[in-house]
């Protein structure tokens, strides 16, 4: 049975994946600091092992007897120039994960997949779709984050240590860490909520989905690959062609499914530095096939906000909930007394 | 009138609704004033003075270093409504009856000349419509707030001697404009829920009866009790307010049916309120002080304030609501730290 240690293995894609890992007959052990979701979140199974930290913190030992490392850890994508996310998406994003390759080469891992993204396709024009040896034009610190760490861990790939960067769309479905801070999910739920859909001016701007069981899929696609030397140090796009829309489209797409009269809000008065095609002949190659359509992460985000598994809460929205943790992390600091509020010591 | 230069008077409770109105009013009288409080509702509601002493503590922790130098004690620290003093029963204890007994103690202690405590006419509880509480009406508490006013009142008075004067105020439901307002008293909830909605709401059954007091009359019985002969004063205990200040629920509903041209719908609500008791007050009469405001003047000072904007419903305007969320964030940012912080690390 091998093991596989999963980083932000509470996250939106950690919930679902470890999952899928302990079906699949793997051990799995998880660091994450649990900001968004208890542990409630991971299924209850002796082959699950939770270690409740920060990954900037993370011991050398945790990596012992390890076969495989799954690097998802990351700070969401955060407003531009905001010095206190800059900060910490460079230490948790490329810091962080830089040296957990690193702890994993050294203590013997045999196969590290680190979680990129395509975001570090950044903007393109029109008539081009980026592939892997496209050019990057990554727009946010967090997708040059992601460019800085892909190019640190490949370096590290050699005979006895498997190195992949999957570079993601963005995510779409149902998680039991939900997500409404990511594009396609917070449609739907606009549109479920509200009969309406949000999109940001001009609505051209062209962007590549990814259902979430297709992640975890193609992780195991990875860890299960026959010839991984063959494909060492290699980047790839995960998805497929059909999910690349753009979001007027996108908006249209979601109130059709969702039987809703069009009911389109516009906003932002700057275009969106997001605008990239995506291609994915070269995972189609090695014989990754992406399952899942926009309309099956539209329904599936729909019909759980139908029977109730899902709802907005404020830790939904990535950023927003650090803000609003650092906001009352900052009153209660100050009101605190004798280590407590109203009943102190 | 004694000379007030110079005079320090120690005001615990002083970041609350009283104590922000009390305490600059002290100061434009000539006092020098020392204000305690956790200040849970915020510390920019009292602005700087040169005769302003601001000292961040708790109630249950103050020492002989605290009353240095003082001339009186106002004692308004409390846990201040029946719905927090039963969620917080063993606090209420500690702070309203223990807190303030140890207060006095201090005070008498240090050589203060005079203690003055805040209690209630709830202290009378439920009595027969024909039946007029004074000062000497058995008191019978209902609720954890009133239990420990009566129990802070029975320690306290004793110590009153010729040197040392305390007092017991019991005053009405409070109401009127403040720093760190207050929607959580009968007058002042009435009137936003008037002016916001055009609802009134109004506690079942209507027909209970309740002495009130216009925060302005709050303020000018403390310096009425700081400056008389302490011959007359000492070691008793005044109902203060007024006799136009005996309400029943529906008297105040009719006040707000004419300001409001009969347009108001009312919203009853809650259980049926078993407190109802109309108060006396030809005692503190007879002494020299007379209540000048009234509801009328009490709702038009808030209808103004919310009209410019300067006050509203906050969540720090509902004390149990206050201490409640934070004690919900106090809960949840401990559970997600680590060595006291969040992302920062």
């Amino acid at each position: 049975m091998k093991t596989v240690l999963v980083t932000g293995g509470a996250g939106y894609i950690g919930t679902m994946l470890v999952r899928k890992l302990l079906e699949n007959n793997y051990k799995v052990k998880i660091i994450d600091r649990f900001f968004f979701v208890d542990e409630y979140a991971l299924p209850q199974n002796n082959n699950l092992t939770i270690i409740k930290d920060d990954i900037r913190r993370i011991d050398k030992n945790e990596f012992e007897n390890i076969d495989i490392v799954i690097d998802l850890v990351n700070l969401s994508i955060a407003p531009h120039n905001n010095s206190f996310f800059d900060k910490h998406t460079w230490e948790i994003n490329h810091d962080s994960r830089v040296r957990n390759a690193k702890y994993s080469k050294k203590y013997g891992v045999k196969q590290y997949l680190l979680a990129s993204s395509c975001s570090v396709y950044g903007f393109t024009k029109e008539n081009i779709t980026s592939n892997e040896n496209s050019k990057l034009n990554p727009q946010s610190t967090y997708a040059k984050a992601k460019v800085a760490t892909e190019n640190e861990v490949v370096k590290l790939a050699d005979e006895n240590f498997m190195v992949n960067c999957l570079r993601f769309p963005t995510v779409i479905g149902y998680s039991k860490r939900m997500r409404f801070d990511i594009i396609v999910n917070s449609m739907v739920y606009d549109c479920y909520k509200e009969k309406k859909v949000k999109v940001l001016r001009d609505g051209k701007q062209r962007r590549p989905f990814v259902h979430i069981n297709d992640v975890a899929n193609s992780y195991l696609f990875f860890m299960n690959y026959g010839k991984q030397e063959k494909i060492n140090g290699e980047i790839y796009n995960v998805g497929d062609e059909k999910n690349n829309i753009n979001i007027i489209n996108l908006a249209k797409l979601i109130m059709k499914e969702l039987k809703v009269k069009e009911n389109i809000e516009w906003f932002g008065d700057n275009p969106d530095d997001r605008s990239y095609f995506v291609s994915y002949d070269k995972i189609k190659s090695i014989g990754f096939e992406a399952k899942y359509t926009i309309r099956d992460g539209i329904n599936d985000v729909y019909s759980n906000l139908v029977n109730g598994k899902l709802e907005k809460t404020e830790d939904t929205t990535s950023i927003s909930w650090f803000n609003k943790l650092e906001h009352w992390k900052k009153i209660i600091d100050s009101k605190t007394m004798y280590d407590g509020m109203l009943e102190i010591k | 009138m004694s000379e007030t230069k110079n005079k320090l008077v120690i005001v615990t409770g002083a970041g609350g609704y009283i104590g922000t109105s009390l305490v600059p009013f002290l100061l434009s009288k000539g006092y020098k004033v020392r204000a305690i409080d956790r200040y849970f509702f915020g510390e920019k509601l009292l602005d700087s003075h040169k005769n302003l002493e601001i000292i961040k503590d708790d109630i249950r922790n103050l020492d002989n270093t605290h009353f240095e130098n003082g001339f009186a004690i106002i004692d308004l620290a409390a846990i201040s409504n029946d719905p927090s003093g039963e969620k917080y029963a063993k606090e209420t204890f500690e702070i309203n009856h223990l807190a303030r007994f140890n207060n006095a103690k201090l005070a008498k202690a240090n050589g203060l000349k005079r203690y003055i405590i805040p209690s209630s006419c709830s202290n009378y509880g439920k009595i027969n419509d024909d039946k007029i509480a004074d000062e000497t009406f058995k008191t019978n508490p209902l609720a954890n707030y009133s239990a420990a006013n009566i129990k802070a009142e029975n320690d306290i008075l004793p110590l009153a001697d010729d040197k040392f004067c305390a007092i017991v105020l019991r005053q009405g439901t409070v109401y009127g404009i403040s720093p760190k307002m207050r929607f959580d008293l009968a007058i002042n909830g009435m009137t936003y829920g008037a002016w916001k909605s055009g609802v009134l709401p109004l506690m079942r059954p209507g027909t209970q009866r309740r002495p009130f007091l216009h925060i302005k009359d709050v303020l000018r019985v403390m310096y009425f009790m700081l400056n008389t002969d302490p011959k007359m004063v000492s070691g008793q205990i005044f109902n203060a307010g007024g006799h136009k200040n005996n309400y029943s629920i529906k008297d105040l509903s009719e006040i707000f049916k004419n300001k409001f041209n009969d347009k108001l719908k009312i919203e009853w609500y809650g259980s049926d309120d078993d407190r109802s008791y109309f108060v006396n007050f030809d005692k503190i009469k007879s002494i020299g002080f007379v209540n000048k405001f009234n509801a009328e003047d009490g709702i038009d000072d808030l209808l103004a304030k919310l009209e410019s904007g300067e006050i509203d419903k906050t969540d720090e305007t509902i004390t149990l609501k206050w201490y409640e969320t934070l004690e919900h964030w106090q809960e949840k940012i401990k559970s997600l730290e680590i060595d006291g912080k969040l992302l920062k690390l």
